[in-house]
């Protein structure tokens, strides 16, 4: 059975010209993401990301090239049938509650009068917004706008969310939040398009990574495509006697103690120094693996190792 | 997309309601009316005359400029704001957006009018026990010519800022509203390339004056129906060309 991806681009790109200069938002962008998916899109602060979802949404039009979602070209309203949107850093009328503007986008949505009400109130309730949903958007902090954000993206029930920083600005207690309603989300199948500078939420729940640097996509792939191993190993050891630990702490001073183990990560060149170590001190060793890369790490190393490029062109 | 349509107007409209621009016009044209009504300082004739000239002014008045304002900086908010990003997101064209922004904020103008027009009505019913039929004809034409200067509004707050969206529209009021038979007359008096640019000038700009029934009213002249019908006709092709041109130009508009 034919599946449509939930987005296509080929070849989009934005090339924006002012003062007889022109600079290359996004260039030659080739994007396949198939339905069901959690994509996260990385990239530094002007990387293009937003410029992307712009592109997407139709809010710009590419300079160049195509983009369609779920076979429909971008530029159609219907393209956005299926779609929700979290804006980075959103804003909506101050004098609205989250309630009246969650009905109004029910009814933008194409939500049908009578189950309104309902897709409100459960998308109050799924983003975490339906304690405050009664007080007026003026007077909500960021954290519980950004909810009420991501209300406003589900109130439709989309098949695809867009969602850009989602976690942009929230402290660490609600965007652990924002990424338990992610994960519920992706376990309701929902294909997600996160864009975002928190690694370590993207690591952990997204299925491919996009990083797009200077308007180029470097990379795309599964976390474990994208990550190498590295010349370290992780150690763990027990029977390890308070001499045997500082000898070890001597060699590799992130040596610690978790409970009754000793963790410690090692280069290469000294793993056969350790082990010896603690075989001559009679411990045990329980684990000796080669540590592989962190996303963060990952994408530093593909986002440097990429030819400078200025991107800032004379205009023809 | 009707339920679209009315979602997005109900959100321009209680924009628009809770604006201090509106409150000051509709409240100050009030108390004019109303000092207009009640003192008396002349015979029952002219006093009714004086009724009439200032509530049709006051309403033309504080409905143009209103709506002058509420929509100048209607769309360039949204955008500087990005509150219409989440909008544009859904599976809606531009143009119903626009098309909603324009008569939500025309709404709340009208609700406005709507409030001095009853006051008028009251005062001259008075005076006189009675309210003559064309008082309803004026005042309705005033709401016309309200809709096509917020139309015009629209237009130029797609290519503007809104300081120069007000100032334009409102240059092109004051244009639109001087007797358009000096313009024929001038363009008379012309020959080649002026004569063709005071033409064009002239069928280009809104004629304001054609929906201004005021003097009729104060003199309780007749006006024929067929006169209505046209300039009825006028008023709603101009408005809706302007609006259309809005949606055609914002349709094409990176936000």
């Amino acid at each position: 059975m034919y599946t449509p991806w939930a987005i296509r681009t080929e070849g989009l790109t934005k090339v924006y010209v002012s003062h007889k200069q022109s600079h290359t938002a996004v260039r030659d962008l080739n994007l396949q993401i198939a339905d069901g998916e959690t994509v996260g899109f990385l990239g530094a602060n002007g990387a293009g990301k937003t410029t992307t979802i712009k592109m997407l949404l139709h809010f710009i039009a590419p300079t160049r090239g195509r983009a369609w979602l779920y076979d429909v070209p971008c530029e159609e309203p219907r393209a956005r049938q299926k779609v929700g949107y979290m804006p980075e850093q959103p804003y909506f009328p101050r004098y609205l509650t989250p309630r009246e503007l969650l009905s109004a986008h029910a009814a933008l949505a194409g939500v049908p009068a009578r189950e309104a009400r309902h897709r409100v109130e459960i998308a109050l309730e799924l983003a975490r917004a339906d304690t405050f949903a009664h007080r007026p958007l003026g007077k909500l902090s960021k954290g519980m706008t950004q909810r009420v954000a991501l209300a406003q993206a589900l109130v439709g029930d989309p098949q695809l969310l867009i969602l850009d920083e989602p976690a942009s600005g929230l402290d660490p207690v609600s965007r652990v939040e924002m990424r338990n309603v992610l994960q519920v989300l992706k376990e309701q199948g929902k294909t997600i398009f996160l864009s975002s500078h928190h690694l370590g939420e993207v690591e952990l729940i997204c299925d491919r990574v996009a990083i797009i640097h200077q308007g180029q996509l470097l990379a795309f792939g599964t976390p474990e495509e994208l990550t190498q191993q590295t010349d370290r190993y992780v150690l763990v050891a027990e029977n390890v006697t308070p001499d045997t630990e500082r000898d070890l702490r001597s060699l590799c001073s992130n040596a610690r103690r978790d409970g009754a183990q000793i963790v410690a990560v090692v280069d290469a060149a000294q793993v056969y120094e350790v082990v010896s170590l603690l075989r001559q001190a009679n411990a045990r060793l329980v684990r000796l693996v080669q540590q592989r890369e962190t996303l963060e790490e990952a994408f530093l190393r593909i986002v440097q190792s990429a030819p400078v490029s200025t991107l800032v062109e004379k205009a023809a | 997309m009707r339920r679209a349509l009315f979602a997005l107007m109900k959100l321009s409209f209680l924009e628009a309601v809770r604006r201090q621009i509106l409150h000051v016009m509709v409240l100050l044209s009030l108390v004019v009316i109303a000092i207009a009504g009640t003192v008396s300082f002349f015979d029952l004739g002219v006093q009714v005359k004086i009724v009439k000239d200032t509530g049709m002014v006051m309403i033309l008045l504080a409905g143009s400029l209103s709506v002058v304002f509420l929509i100048s900086g209607a769309l360039f908010q949204d955008v500087e704001q990005r509150i219409i990003y989440p909008v544009l997101a859904r599976p809606i064209p531009r143009g119903l957006y626009l098309l909603a922004r324009y008569l939500g904020a025309l709404a709340a103008v009208y609700v406005g009018m709507t409030l001095m027009a009853v006051t008028l009505i009251a005062l001259l019913w008075v005076h006189l026990h009675y309210v003559s039929g064309l008082a309803v004809v004026a005042i309705a034409f005033t709401y016309l010519e309200v809709a096509l200067v917020g139309a015009m509004a629209m237009l130029l707050s797609t290519f503007f800022t809104p300081a120069m969206t007000a100032t334009l529209t409102l240059f092109l009021y004051l244009l639109g509203s001087l007797k358009m038979g000096y313009l024929h007359h001038l363009a008379e008096r012309n020959t080649g390339f002026a004569k063709w640019v005071i033409t064009a000038v002239s069928a280009v700009l809104p004629n304001m004056e054609a929906f201004r029934f005021k003097d009729a009213l104060v003199h309780d002249l007749s006006v024929p129906a067929s006169y209505l019908v046209l300039v009825a006709i006028y008023g709603i092709c101009y408005s809706a060309t302007c609006i259309a041109l809005s949606i055609w130009h914002f349709g094409r508009r990176e936000v």
